[in-house]
């Protein structure tokens, strides 16, 4: 009989609780370093001189916009076996999630780059930096720090987003949960389980998001 | 890929049904965005961490575990059976309710203290400075965020496929799994794309035409 709440059912699974959390932390995290990637990989094509990369950046941002995360999980996840790559379940979802994420990180990232003043760039220039040496050393840590809030809440939003996962059966905490869910019927147990951990997690990357803003950037950020 | 041109129809028709259940989510949202927007912007401290509860809850739960609890939790719980239909509009509703709510509070915002005080000054009350002065103002911040939220409506309504309600995620992969073959899949994600580009671009325009107060 289901109860309302049993604290001992998710003790019982503190192993698979504990390797769920652990599968979503990595799936995260090779899915933020990809879509910082595809990031970066987009906003150049994006500003490029080139009218067909632009386009490119252009259609990659938009595409991946528009669509939901759950067409390319099911896109990768069907149609990369059939042309003889079998990676994984992992490696899909990580696919799907970093590159989709790549296409918000490039509008971050071309947000950011319009927010350093022109001055920055001319005075780099006067002082004999090449277009390459200006950008790498003063014009993207400027950036850094005004993307730096925006960059907090995408890591956010693809931690929330490796919950769709479990639909290619990545044994992740949603997952995991939800086997435990179909085999006791504890469903509200083990979904405000699961409810609650993504909540810590977001939670805690949020405030150490803000913790760091303050330290790092927060001198310039009063300034204003 | 000419395997899925039997099967255009049945996909348009999922395309229509992950509309009409976007419209249905986003009219509560509206509801629920307006009443929690204006309570957040009232003024009063209690309402006001009340509110920051509510989205920062919504926030930082992923949108297949609010459904998911939806249609398993809440009939384990209550006693009832929840369909599909209701669980995602439920669902999808207390999502966008809390990106809607920003929204409001946000356009609410954007109208400056000064109207407030010269409504005032001319003797009128909370509920007609609202309706009257505040309102008109603040529609051009809402409406093209509100459509941003309608977006993530539409693509979040994909998720409801999972607990297996037939929209247009669901119809593709049942036709994908009839066929054999991604294309379905490509449909759908062609379609997603026409829905949501286009109502971006008119976002977009919106913004333009309406401008920006001050």
């Amino acid at each position: 009989m289901p109860q309302f709440f049993d604290p001992a059912l998710l003790l019982r699974n503190g192993a698979a609780l504990a390797w769920g959390a652990m599968e979503t932390l990595a799936l995260a995290s090779a899915a933020l370093a990809l879509s910082l990637a595809c990031g970066l990989l987009g906003w150049l094509c994006r500003a490029s001189a080139r009218r067909p990369l632009r386009w490119v950046g252009f259609g990659y941002v938009e595409l991946f916009r528009n669509t939901p995360t759950l067409v390319y999980l099911y896109l990768f996840y069907f149609g990369l076996p059939a042309i003889g790559l079998h990676l994984g379940a992992f490696v899909y979802a990580v696919l799907a999630l970093g590159i989709q994420g790549g296409a918000y990180v490039t509008e971050i990232i071309r947000g950011a780059y319009a927010a350093i003043a022109e001055d920055q760039r001319m005075a780099a220039r006067a002082l004999g930096l090449r277009h390459w040496q200006s950008l790498l050393l003063i014009e993207l840590p400027q950036m850094f720090s005004v993307a730096f809030p925006a960059l907090g809440n995408q890591v956010i939003s693809i931690l929330l987003g490796t919950a769709l996962a479990s639909v290619i059966a990545v044994p992740e905490l949603t997952y995991r949960l939800q086997i435990i869910g179909d085999s006791t019927y504890q469903y509200f147990s083990v979904f405000s389980m699961d409810a609650v951990t993504y909540l810590i997690l977001a939670q805690l990357l949020s405030q150490a998001f803000q913790a760091a803003d303050r330290r790092w950037f927060g001198r310039w950020r009063s300034r204003r | 890929m000419q395997a899925v041109i039997p099967y255009l129809a049945v996909l348009l028709r999922g395309a229509a049904v992950t509309v009409e259940i976007s419209l249905l989510a986003l009219a509560f949202s509206v509801v629920i965005g307006t009443a929690v927007g204006l309570f957040a912007s009232s003024g009063l401290r209690p309402a006001f961490a009340l509110t920051r509860l509510y989205v920062e809850l919504i926030r930082s739960i992923p949108l297949l575990v609010l459904i998911f609890f939806a249609y398993y939790a809440i009939p384990v719980l209550a006693n009832v059976n929840i369909s599909p239909y209701a669980a995602t509009t439920g669902a999808l509703s207390i999502y966008g309710g809390a990106y809607m709510s920003e929204v409001v509070r946000s356009g609410i915002q954007s109208v400056g203290r000064n109207q407030w005080e010269a409504a005032r000054a001319l003797g009128l009350r909370y509920a007609r400075i609202m309706l009257l002065i505040v309102f008109p103002q603040a529609i051009r911040v809402m409406l093209p965020a509100g459509i941003g939220v309608f977006i993530d409506l539409i693509k979040g309504s994909s998720v409801a496929s999972i607990i297996g309600f037939i929209e247009l995620m669901q119809t593709a992969i049942n036709v994908r799994n009839t066929i054999f073959d991604l294309s379905p899949i490509i449909v759908a994600a062609v379609l997603y794309f026409c829905i949501c580009f286009g109502l971006s671009r008119v976002g977009a325009h919106l913004e333009q035409s309406l401008g920006h107060p001050q």
